[in-house]
């Protein structure tokens, strides 16, 4: 079970940035536990991110299993280096970074630094988790299917697929207090886990053949129809109202996959959970939604549009999708009323839209990459001065306060500013791809 | 006959490439070939004109209109087609035609039927499963269907088949025959653009080397085999390049036209050899100087 040395660095060196964003990521979540003690927090999805998620995007968009599957190595060292890199290194990442920031804070005065128990279970919860996206990653379709088995096949790994995502984030957040119902829940994740972990090592081979198979473009094609259909929106008007509408299905469906989680899992649904129900949508389908128009960057801007419409797009459209998301939360009110009255305030409504575009407006000027790595920095910046309000003894709502709404609308000018500036001067962002997969001829 | 396009100064410096000063003209109903190496500065040109980066100097005007100060108007005389554009993010083809038909009031449903039957691309289809020729295809359906008065093509035949080329150039000869259309077809490959285009300018390094009419330029240069015992000194001269050297014997690309083998015994040449050149000879000689 010797790994490729070379393939390791290889990938390592490729996806550092997003290790790193994880570190910072889980070394928060670890210091964060050592503060509250919340089993919610615990990061059994950084593992899948890390690993699988990962896997796929490179798989998927640098037609890399090609490259791959033309060195001398043996296709089964290959896919067994991905294997351990998927299962088991990323296990250990996770468990190690999120100890590391558990035992910073502890030294710095917390009180519930992880313990070896807590610590091992993290591990193999993880590395279950781990394995079974990554099973469900060797059955998602890579190209257009054949015949109905292909389409069924690959509609219900796919569906799979984006549960598990979702899944993978939410479950530990939504952790049981009963020993009873933890038992019953990690003995099926155990084993659920060791049976993927065992059929993922003889599938991944199959994975990286399947990889390399062409996407489509055949000559022989089935006849198409030609005719355009008239009517309805066209233009900007056709591509805000498509990214409305889909934040809402997006967000219904991934609603319906957090209750469901939490129903299976006995979790309760108070004050201390809804945040993580509104924000985790939020700003998974936010970036679900945005990132493809940075990647048609180069096509927008060829269109008749100003920069600045272009900069007030790039500020419309994560308004209109998180406002999409918000639209749905009513369905909150099934569960809290209370607290859904409380937190769709519309302050907090327009930072969280000035949030984002900041976060955009980061990625265009920076780069895919940086922007998140700076994102994550924001995050123990907010932590320290919500720290900050409680010993200063400020009481104020944020949710409802002025000032709130205000620094919305000033991130939100500033966000615009440096759109403007990006979409002006920013030649690298009209590069294929968003240059966040490198300059790739043949399109993706 | 005006300008549609002129370009003036334009200078542009990153670290590793610095692109002029440049001055590139195409009159108005002109087919032109913007022909260069790889990395000569073809698409950061375009790139340019399209407002994708800040030009450090220059000037550029489209129909007389400044690229910066009427970037709008500019850009809705422009159907722009390149292998870099990304249409994924449309999901199906029908989206991209529905989402592109919105910002141009002359678009026109049945021209665009007509060439997505041409291509044989269907509304229908995924965006992300079509081939690499298909989707420079449809890019170019894009383009064309709302009949732009200027077409700039940034190496529009990259990885397309043999067929699927000449489907491209006969559907743009066709388009130009009909209307009053300029056409910019950037590449590196010469035989992509040399039957079509009547003006072409030869780019390297950042530098426009030559621009003129193709049939001019071919007339202006011949290609003359001389014995000179100063080969160096033939070097030096404005207007003469050296393409090879055996000793004394030397093959010299000259400026003079068909007055050439007589313009080099000036320097000590002895001519032995008079051709025209082709293109493909100019453009490789220009290249390789």
């Amino acid at each position: 079970m010797q790994p490729n040395i070379l393939l390791l660095k290889d990938f390592y060196r490729r996806w550092w940035w997003a290790y790193l964003l994880g570190f910072l990521a889980l070394a928060g979540v670890g210091a964060g536990y050592a503060v509250s003690k919340s089993h919610s927090i615990l990061p059994i999805g950084g593992g899948a991110f890390l690993s699988a998620i990962l896997l796929a995007s490179d798989l998927n968009f640098r037609t890399n299993a090609r490259t791959l599957l033309s060195l001398p190595v043996r296709l089964t060292e290959i896919g067994r280096t991905y294997w351990l890199i998927c299962v088991l290194y990323s296990a250990l990442f996770v468990t190690g970074a999120t100890a590391l920031g558990s035992m910073i804070a502890a030294l710095l005065g917390a009180k519930h630094a992880l313990d070896t128990g807590e610590l091992f279970r993290m591990l193999y919860l993880t590395g279950a988790v781990n394995a079974i996206m990554l099973l469900t990653l060797t059955y998602l379709p890579h190209r257009q299917p054949e015949n109905t088995t292909e389409q069924l096949t690959g509609g219900f790994a796919g569906m799979v697929w984006g549960l598990g995502v979702g899944a993978s984030f939410s479950a530990p957040m939504f952790w049981p207090r009963s020993a009873q119902s933890q038992q019953s829940i990690t003995g099926i994740l155990l084993l659920a886990g060791v049976i993927s972990a065992i059929a993922a090592w003889h599938r991944c081979t199959v994975m990286l053949v399947n990889r390399t198979a062409p996407a489509a473009g055949t000559t022989s094609k089935k006849a198409s129809s030609y005719s355009l259909s008239t009517g309805g929106f066209s233009g900007l008007r056709w591509l805000l109202v498509r990214t409305f509408g889909q934040s809402i299905c997006f967000s219904l469906l991934m609603q319906f996959v957090l209750h469901l989680t939490m129903r299976l899992m006995g979790a309760p649904i108070n004050s201390a959970t809804m945040p993580t129900l509104i924000l985790f949508p939020v700003l998974f389908i936010s970036v679900l939604m945005l990132l493809p128009n940075m990647t048609a960057l180069r096509h927008l801007r060829s269109l008749p549009l100003s920069a600045k419409q272009l900069a007030l797009l790039f500020l419309a459209l994560p308004a209109v999708s998180i406002m999409g998301i918000f639209l749905t939360t009513p369905l909150y009110m099934l569960f809290d009323r209370e607290f859904f009255t409380h937190f769709l305030k519309l302050p907090l409504l327009v930072f969280g839209i000035g949030m984002f575009c900041l976060f955009l407006s980061l990625m265009l000027n920076i780069g895919v990459k940086w922007g998140m790595i700076g994102v994550v920095l924001v995050v123990p910046v907010i932590t320290m001065l919500a720290m900050l309000r409680q010993v200063l003894h400020i009481s104020w709502d944020i949710t409802t306060s002025p000032y709130t709404a205000f620094l919305g609308l000033v991130l939100l000018l500033v966000a615009y500013c440096w759109n403007l500036h990006a979409i002006r001067s920013r030649s690298k962002i009209y590069l294929p791809h968003f240059h966040l997969m490198g300059r790739n001829q043949f399109g993706g | 006959m005006s300008n549609a396009i002129e370009i003036h100064g334009l200078t542009k410096n990153y670290s590793q490439f610095q692109l002029g000063p440049l001055d590139l003209t195409v009159p108005r109903g002109a087919i032109y070939g913007f022909v260069g190496p790889n990395g000569a500065g073809k698409t950061t040109t375009i790139d340019m004109l399209l407002g994708m980066g800040q030009p450090d100097g220059g000037l550029i005007t489209v129909d007389g209109l400044d690229h910066v100060r009427d970037e709008v108007a500019v850009k809705q005389m422009i159907g722009y087609v390149s292998p870099d554009l990304n249409f994924q993010m449309w999901g199906k083809v029908g989206n991209a035609i529905r989402f592109v038909k919105g910002f141009h009031a002359t678009w026109d449903d049945r021209h665009c039927e007509h060439l997505l039957k041409m291509f044989r691309i269907g509304v229908d289809e995924k965006i992300a499963t079509l081939s690499f020729g298909s989707k420079i295809k449809l890019a170019l359906i894009l383009a064309l269907a709302w009949r732009p008065p200027i077409l700039i093509l940034d190496e529009p035949t990259v990885g397309l088949d043999a067929v699927a080329r000449h489907e491209l150039f006969s559907e743009l000869l066709e388009s130009v025959g009909q209307e009053d259309r300029t056409v910019i077809i950037s590449s590196h490959a010469l035989a992509d653009v040399e039957r079509f285009a009547d003006r072409m300018g030869f780019i390297k390094n950042g530098r426009m080397l030559l621009e003129g009419e193709t049939a001019e330029l071919i007339q202006r240069y011949r290609m003359v085999d001389c014995q000179s015992n100063e080969p160096q000194r033939l070097k030096q001269q404005p207007g003469i390049v050296l393409a090879k050297q055996d000793g004394q014997r030397c093959r010299v690309l000259v400026d003079r036209g068909e007055d050439s083998g007589n313009w080099l015994k000036q320097f000590g040449a002895q001519p032995t050899a008079s051709a025209p050149v082709t293109l493909e000879e100019l453009f490789v000689t220009l290249a390789k100087a």
